[in-house]
């Protein structure tokens, strides 16, 4: 009987062991971060313009663009042309559990996009910004131009 | 019968004694060299510091009796010379300032996530062991050497300067290669990011980019253990407050890379490192064990293939 018992507490103990094993060990894809599905925004194929933060909202984010406007960011255009693609995502920051002393991206915020078209002469800049899953569809044109104003001024971080 | 066995284990024991006897004499010198800078910080800091880490990493090591018994004198004395080789608080000041503040980061950090002291030496010296109110007074004191940002014009001129001449360069003429055969690889620009550090404990920020082996492990949620051909790249620069207080990237220090090959780099988990740092991408390769500091501060997460981020799928 007390052999059986004995057995029993081995079992159990290696049993809570390896539980206690798999929640030390969590898969580490940070799920909160990732960009929804649902929207029809992608930065697969855009390259990292730059990164920024907000201290005061607590934010972090990324700028990604194509080759053209990876050239509009440096300067090298003289003026935006058609064919620009920009991509700007927002994160709120959490702290990084793994090191204390940083944040990483914690919930994935917004996206916004902006992509010029060339009609004739003109340029027409197209504004898209979703936030969490949702399309928000701008009507206020002041907001809508100071972001594409606020895209535009960002300039390459230095990637040798 | 029963007579004979019994002698045959007497005699396997007295002859066990024996050579614990014998190995008695063979004894590692331990030593405590002079204390040349010792570290200031505050008694309650301190306190715990002599408590859990002075053994290994200062020159004023208490043993007690059963470390003195060979073998384990012997181990004892390995992680007495490896602790004072990593870093010592009896030659903490004679440090440059920003290189302790760096330090000790690292020191909490690794207090914090339990790989610190030793999980050997805390069976035997359990009132080394750490308890949450240590760990509180250590994160406390740290956070006070976090830096604060705020507008500096000559930081913006710096980075102005290394941002006009990396757009007139045509880059490098050579690709820089590590003495452990990692080379520099430009194609980092083309990769995807994975995710961003904001580490506002020494005022600099990072994108973490991962290559198309590594973006398919991250898809097939394999990161546990990243296979063979991932790259995993990380890019540093200063933080640079605009007057807003908006933080942007600044002048650019270094790039890191980890590239997976467990036969090749067997002898470094699995992984070749390697750091270049400037804009010129000049190997950090001097110090010969250069790949033991990148590994030795990596340990918090060697339980997750010596990975820190947290990958973002996009
Ligand atoms: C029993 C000895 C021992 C004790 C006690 C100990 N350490 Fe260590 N520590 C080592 C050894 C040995 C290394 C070298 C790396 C290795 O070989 O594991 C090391 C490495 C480190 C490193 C990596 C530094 C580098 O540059 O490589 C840090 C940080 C650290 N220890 C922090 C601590 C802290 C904090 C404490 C107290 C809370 C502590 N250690 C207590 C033995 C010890
Ligand atoms: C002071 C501690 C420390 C040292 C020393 C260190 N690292 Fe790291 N490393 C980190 C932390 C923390 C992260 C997590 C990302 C971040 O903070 O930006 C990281 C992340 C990385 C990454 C991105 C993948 C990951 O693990 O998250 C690479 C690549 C990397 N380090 C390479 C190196 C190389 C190469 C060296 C040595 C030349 C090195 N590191 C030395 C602390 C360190």
């Amino acid at each position: 009987m007390k052999n059986r018992t004995h057995k029993a507490c081995v079992v159990f103990c290696l049993l809570i062991y390896s539980c206690n094993n798999n929640t030390r060990l969590p898969g580490n894809i940070n799920t909160r971060a990732s960009l929804p599905d649902s929207i029809q925004l992608t930065v697969s194929g855009l390259k990292v313009l730059t990164t920024f933060i907000n201290r005061k909202a607590g934010t972090t984010s990324v700028l990604y663009g194509n080759p053209l406007a990876l050239r509009e960011a440096a300067g090298l255009n003289k003026e935006v042309v058609g064919g620009e693609i920009f991509t700007l995502v927002t994160w709120k920051q959490q702290p990084d559990t793994h090191w204390f002393g940083a944040q990483i991206p914690g919930d994935f915020l917004s996206a916004e996009q902006l992509k010029t078209d060339s009609a004739g002469q003109a340029v027409v800049l197209n504004y898209r910004r979703y936030e969490g899953n949702r399309f928000v569809p701008d009507s206020d044109t002041l907001y809508k131009s100071g972001r594409i104003r606020f895209i535009l001024a960002q300039r390459p971080s230095v990637m040798p | 019968m029963k007579v004979i066995i019994k002698k045959k284990i007497y005699r396997v024991i007295s002859f066990l004694v024996l050579v614990v006897v014998i190995v008695q004499f063979i004894q590692p010198r331990f030593e405590n060299p002079r204390v040349t800078g010792d570290i200031t910080a505050p008694a309650e800091v301190k306190t715990i510091l002599k408590r859990a880490c002075f053994d290994c990493h200062s020159n004023e090591t208490k043993l007690v009796w059963f470390d003195r018994i060979s073998p384990v004198s012997w181990m004892v004395a390995k992680d007495i010379r490896d602790g004072r080789n990593a870093f010592n608080f009896s030659a903490w000041n004679n440090l440059p300032a920003a290189q302790q503040k760096d330090k000790f980061w690292e020191i909490v950090n690794h207090a914090l996530s339990g790989v610190m002291p030793l999980k050997e030496y805390t069976m035997m010296h359990p009132s080394a062991k750490l308890s949450e109110s240590d760990l509180a007074v250590l994160k406390n004191y740290v956070s006070g050497m976090a830096y604060t940002e705020t507008y500096d014009s000559s930081k913006a001129t710096e980075e102005s300067a290394q941002f006009n001449q990396w757009q007139k360069g045509n880059g490098i003429q050579f690709i820089p290669v590590a003495s452990n055969g990692v080379a520099y690889d430009p194609d980092y620009k083309n990769w995807q990011a994975i995710s961003t550090t904001d580490a506002f404990s020494n005022g600099t920020m990072r994108v973490i980019f991962g290559n198309a082996v590594a973006i398919r492990a991250i898809k097939e949620k394999n990161t546990r253990h990243w296979p063979d051909g991932t790259v995993l790249a990380k890019v540093q620069w200063d933080q640079l407050a605009d007057h807003e207080g908006n933080i942007h990237t600044g002048k650019f220090n270094q790039i890191e890379y980890m590239v997976k090959d467990e036969k090749k780099y067997a002898s470094t988990e699995g992984w070749g490192w390697a750091r270049f740092k400037t804009p010129d991408l000049v190997p950090d390769d001097k110090d010969a064990m250069f790949a033991t500091k990148c590994i030795n501060c990596h340990r918090p997460v060697k339980d997750l293939d010596n990975v820190f981020t947290f990958p973002i799928e996009q």
